[in-house]
């Protein structure tokens, strides 16, 4: 082992990463970025402060940020487990420890990555089969035309900005983004605009604005330049995050939609409200319980559940939360949040494995502190 | 042995490096989406079609389909449903709703109008600033508001309030500030020919 150390540079590097301090430091430099990210939270809210501390690379350009300090923690845990922890019985417990950290590390990398949060508000009596993400956005195109479906083409954020260009031989227009607003204002003009401007870019201006502290009430807004539409209607187009009517388009003798909106995504099965309840304290509009009685439609199968607002509904990877609800003269919906977490079970079994290996640890002393106190 | 621990670890320090390679990639996604289905009530023609003609539901009034309104999104709320096509290439949503006794009144339906808009709240002496009092062809009076979000030009409401004995009944248009300034006239035409028994 040791000539091996003395000869390989990537072996060095690894000895280097498994030495205990660099747990040390890492361990002291997140609590420096949990401190800074929950006071600037109330600056710049909690989906920036976590942006900006906990899930990036670097913060304040040159400081490591959460993400790559979990990195290096990790890489220290594996470097310390493989290159520097002797295979011993009486390491036993620091082992199965070290394991359970490691664990518990992965997770929380499986979790950054491939978690998503949304919200699913539901009209009483009708069912929905998709949630949407309370942050990002999507760009859709969608193909009316057909008789029993509507074909989605969805576009990630990424392609949401300036220069990037939309096109998919599933629809027979270019669209080019000539101006992103993440939060907007719209500012009528005092005469339409009719050469060349469609929709609301005829009759609205759209300005920045600076983004809110509450991420989700900022209303995105897109510029367009769009090209390949029939009857001459090639020209800008504006779109707004919460347009009340979609844009619609004819292109190729077809009806398109197209929208600005936050990322949709689709369940492996539907969720029919059967029943929304809420009761009041006396007196006042406020609720003090509410629930959704939900048929989980899964093909030709019906479950029905109660969703209240501590009793979840868990199906599959899917937690569904009673959030909230309107109220308004179409009726009740039932809106609640949805977290799709395939890693939701690490922490458990992390935390196990972690108890195992202390309580482990603790046992194989037993002997060692016997001896102590005879000798003593 | 050496050679085994370091696939392990090349194989640990490999899966945080894959997650973070697979998440930032630019997608498009394509899927289908059945059209919805449309709701009993729907079908059983709760919301007629039958523009210029009077359409008599059994309710204790009757009311004409102005032309080119078609049936819209039917709820068990909702006595009637259309939506409209607007040039600005939008449509609006029409809806009339009934509400037995007061339903908390004129001012707190018409503020809840404007809530749904983005408006703060009136007080009743502010009313008279984006409402008028309108008359049937049939000599009845209702309460015609024009609520347009400034800061959101997008949203707007035309909403008009008949007080009955009994109920208050509610029509109310949804759409742009340019669409409702558009469909006022046929709005206004839908509340003329309201006709109560």
């Amino acid at each position: 082992m040791s000539a091996a150390r003395s000869k390989s540079p990537l072996l060095k590097v690894a000895h280097f990463l498994a030495n205990p301090e660099v747990f040390f430091y890492t361990a002291i430099w997140l609590i420096v970025l949990l401190v800074f990210g929950t006071v600037d939270q109330k600056y710049i809210g909690l989906h920036l402060s976590q942006e900006k501390y906990f899930s990036s690379w670097f913060v304040w350009g040159i400081f490591p940020g959460g993400r790559l300090t979990m990195t290096v923690m990790f890489l220290n845990l594996v470097c310390k487990l493989i290159f520097n922890s002797p295979i011993r019985w009486s390491r036993a417990g620091t082992l199965v420890t070290h394991s359970g950290m490691l664990l518990l590390l992965l997770g929380g990398f499986f979790t950054a990555y491939f978690s998503n949060e949304g919200s699913m508000p539901i009209p009483e009596g009708q069912t929905s089969s998709y949630y949407m993400d309370y942050h990002e956005l999507e760009f859709a195109v969608i193909d009316k035309s057909p008789e029993d479906h509507d074909a989605v083409v969805a576009f990630s954020q990424n392609y949401i900005k300036e220069g990037s260009v939309i096109s998919d031989p599933d629809f027979p227009f270019t669209i080019s983004v000539k101006t992103f607003y993440r939060n907007r204002v719209l500012v009528q003009r005092d005469t339409p605009l009719t050469d060349g401007y469609h929709g609301l870019a005829q009759r609205f201006d759209i300005k920045t604005q600076k983004l809110e502290n509450e991420f989700e009430r900022n209303r995105a807004a897109v510029v367009l330049d769009i090209r390949g539409l029939d009857d001459e209607k090639d020209g800008t187009y504006a779109l707004d995050q919460f347009m009340l009517v979609p844009q619609t388009l004819k292109a190729g003798g077809k009806d398109y939609v197209i929208e600005l909106r936050n990322k949709r995504y689709q369940l492996p099965f539907a969720l029919e409200v059967i029943d929304f309840k809420r009761k009041l304290h006396p007196g006042t509009q406020m609720a003090s319980h509410y629930s959704s009685l939900v048929n989980v439609v899964d093909g030709e199968y019906k479950r029905e559940v109660l969703i209240s607002m501590n009793e979840p509904l868990r199906n599959l990877d899917y937690t569904f939360y009673q959030a909230s609800f309107g109220i308004d003269d179409t009726g009740e919906t039932t809106v609640l949040a949805v977290v799709q977490n395939a890693g939701r079970n690490f922490p458990y079994i992390a935390s196990v494995i972690m108890c195992i290996g202390l309580l482990f640890h603790l046992i194989l002393q037993v002997p060692k502190m016997v001896v102590r106190s005879k000798r003593a | 042995m050496k050679i085994s621990r370091f696939i392990l670890f090349l194989l640990l320090i490999m899966l945080p490096l894959c997650f973070g390679g697979c998440s930032e990639e630019p997608s498009i996604q394509k899927y289908k989406v059945s059209k919805t289905p449309l709701p009993s009530s729907y079908e059983s023609g709760l919301t007629p079609n039958s523009k210029g003609e009077v359409v008599d539901t059994g309710l204790p009034f009757t009311w004409v389909v102005p032309a080119g309104w078609e049936p819209g999104k039917a709820s068990s709320m909702r006595l009637a449903s259309y939506i409209i096509p607007l040039s600005t290439g939008e449509t609006g949503d029409f809806s009339l709703v009934r509400l037995g006794g007061a339903a908390g009144g004129v001012l707190a339906n018409i503020n809840r109008w404007r809530g749904q808009i983005g408006l703060a709240d009136a007080e009743i002496e502010e009313v008279a600033e984006f409402s008028h009092m309108h008359t049937t062809a049939q000599g009845k009076q209702f309460l015609h508001a024009t609520l347009i979000n400034e800061a959101n030009p997008d949203r707007a409401i035309l909403g008009a309030i008949f007080e009955e004995a009994e109920f208050l009944l509610f029509a109310k248009l949804n759409a742009s500030a340019a669409g409702v300034e558009e469909a006022n006239e046929s709005f206004e035409a839908f509340c003329n020919s309201i006709n109560f028994k």
